[in-house]
C-alpha cells in the first residue's frame, strides 16, 4: 500500500517536472524579450520596450510583472487610456502586489490632474 | 519520504513554478503637466502691477536697493514671451480701490473694468514679498590637533545669507472680471556671506520658480519614476 502511494507520488512528481519542461522555452522566450525590454525602457526607447513586454505577456497573458511593464510603457508613450486599463489587470491579478500597487497609486495621482473634464451636459431645449 | 521522490519533487518546482522573487527596476518616465488655464480663443495678456509686501522680524536685513516689483514684471514680460504665443498689452498705471489682495480678488467689476479699458482677455496680479534674512550663526566642526592627533570640537561662525521670495499669483479674465487662478509660489535660497548680492538672490529664486509659473500658461513635462519588474 505504501509502495503504491509512493509510485503514484512518485508519477505526480515526474508529471509536474514534464510539464514544467513543456513550458520552458516560451517562458525563456518570454523571459529574455522581458528583459530585452527593461533593457529598452531604461534607455527611454518606450515603443520598443513596450513591444517587447507585449511580446513576452503573449507567452505570459497572466504575468501581473509584465502587465505592469507594459502600463508604465504606455503610460511613457502616453497613451494613459491603455495604461489605466493594463494597471488595472496587473492589480487584478496581483492584488498584494506592493510595487504594482504604488506605480498604479502614482499614475492615478497623476492621471486625476490631467485628465480632460468631462464636457458640460448639453442644454436641454 | 524516499531520496528520489524528494528530488523529483524539488525539480518540478524548480521548473514548473513561476519565479516567486521579482527584481525591480525603477526608471524615469515623462510626463505632462496640463496648463492651469485654458489658453483657447485668448490672445492677449496685461500685467498690472504687482503689490509689494513688506515684512519685519527677527533676523530680516535692511530694504536693500533692488527694485522688487519692476524686477518681477520684467521676469515674467520675458517668461511670457519665451513660453507663450500671448500679446503683451502694456498695462500703464493702475489705481487700485484697495491693496488687500482678498477685496481686490472679489471686485469683479474692476477687473472687467480694467479689462475692457486695457483691451486685454488676461490680467494678471498679485502679491511680492522678498525677504532678505541674515543666517549667519555657529555651527560645530570637528578639528585634529596637529599637536597631540586627537579629534576635537569647536564652533565656527558660518556666514550666509537666506533669500525668501514670496508670490502670490492670480490671472483675472480680462472681459468677465472672473478670477481664473490663483496660487502661491514660494522658494527659499542660501547663500554663503553675510552680504550676498540681494539681485543674485531674487534671480536664484525666480529661476525655481519659472516653471510653476510657465505652468500656468503652457502644458510642462515632469519626471516620474516607475517601477519596472522582473524575473
Amino acid at each position: 500500500m505504501a509502495e503504491s502511494a509512493r509510485r503514484i507520488l512518485m508519477l505526480m512528481a515526474l508529471a509536474l517536472a514534464m510539464a514544467g519542461c513543456g513550458s520552458a522555452r516560451p517562458a525563456k522566450d518570454a523571459a529574455s524579450q522581458a528583459r530585452f525590454g527593461i533593457e529598452m525602457a531604461r534607455r527611454g526607447l518606450w515603443s520598443e520596450a513596450l513591444f517587447r513586454f507585449q511580446a513576452a505577456g503573449g507567452a505570459r497573458p497572466d504575468d501581473a510583472r509584465l502587465l505592469n511593464n507594459q502600463a508604465v510603457a504606455l503610460e511613457a508613450l502616453g497613451r494613459f487610456d491603455e495604461a489605466l486599463a493594463a494597471y488595472r489587470e496587473a492589480l487584478r491579478l496581483a492584488p498584494e502586489n506592493r510595487q504594482v500597487r504604488q506605480n498604479f497609486n502614482r499614475f492615478n495621482e497623476f492621471y486625476q490632474g490631467f485628465r480632460p473634464p468631462p464636457p458640460a451636459p448639453a442644454p436641454t431645449p | 519520504m524516499s531520496r528520489p521522490l524528494t528530488a523529483a519533487l524539488l525539480l518540478a518546482l524548480l521548473l514548473g513554478a513561476s519565479p516567486l522573487a521579482a527584481g525591480v527596476v525603477e526608471v524615469r518616465i515623462k510626463l505632462p503637466v496640463r496648463a492651469k488655464i485654458d489658453l483657447a480663443g485668448r490672445r492677449t495678456v496685461a500685467i498690472a502691477p504687482f503689490i509689494t509686501v513688506g515684512r519685519e522680524g527677527a533676523g530680516r536685513q535692511s530694504e536693500s536697493s533692488v527694485d522688487v516689483q519692476q524686477e518681477f514684471e520684467r521676469h515674467l514680460t520675458k517668461l511670457l514671451r519665451r513660453e507663450t504665443d500671448l500679446k503683451l498689452v502694456e498695462s500703464g498705471r493702475v489705481d487700485y480701490p484697495t491693496y488687500e489682495l482678498d477685496l481686490l480678488s472679489r471686485n469683479r467689476d474692476f477687473w472687467r473694468a480694467l479689462g475692457e479699458r486695457l483691451q486685454t482677455d488676461l490680467i494678471l496680479t498679485g502679491s511680492l514679498d522678498f525677504d532678505v534674512q541674515d543666517k549667519s550663526g555657529y555651527r560645530t566642526e570637528e578639528y585634529v590637533s596637529p599637536y597631540d592627533g586627537r579629534t576635537y570640537y569647536r564652533q565656527v561662525l558660518v556666514e550666509q545669507t537666506g533669500f525668501e521670495y514670496d508670490i502670490v499669483f492670480q490671472v483675472y479674465d480680462g472681459r468677465t472680471g472672473e478670477l481664473l487662478f490663483h496660487d502661491n509660489f514660494k522658494d527659499f535660497k542660501q547663500i554663503e556671506g553675510e552680504k550676498a548680492d540681494p539681485l543674485l538672490g531674487m534671480f536664484e529664486n525666480l529661476r525655481a520658480l519659472e516653471d510653476r509659473i510657465a505652468g500656468v500658461f503652457t502644458q510642462k513635462q515632469v519626471e516620474a519614476s516607475r517601477l519596472l519588474l522582473t524575473d
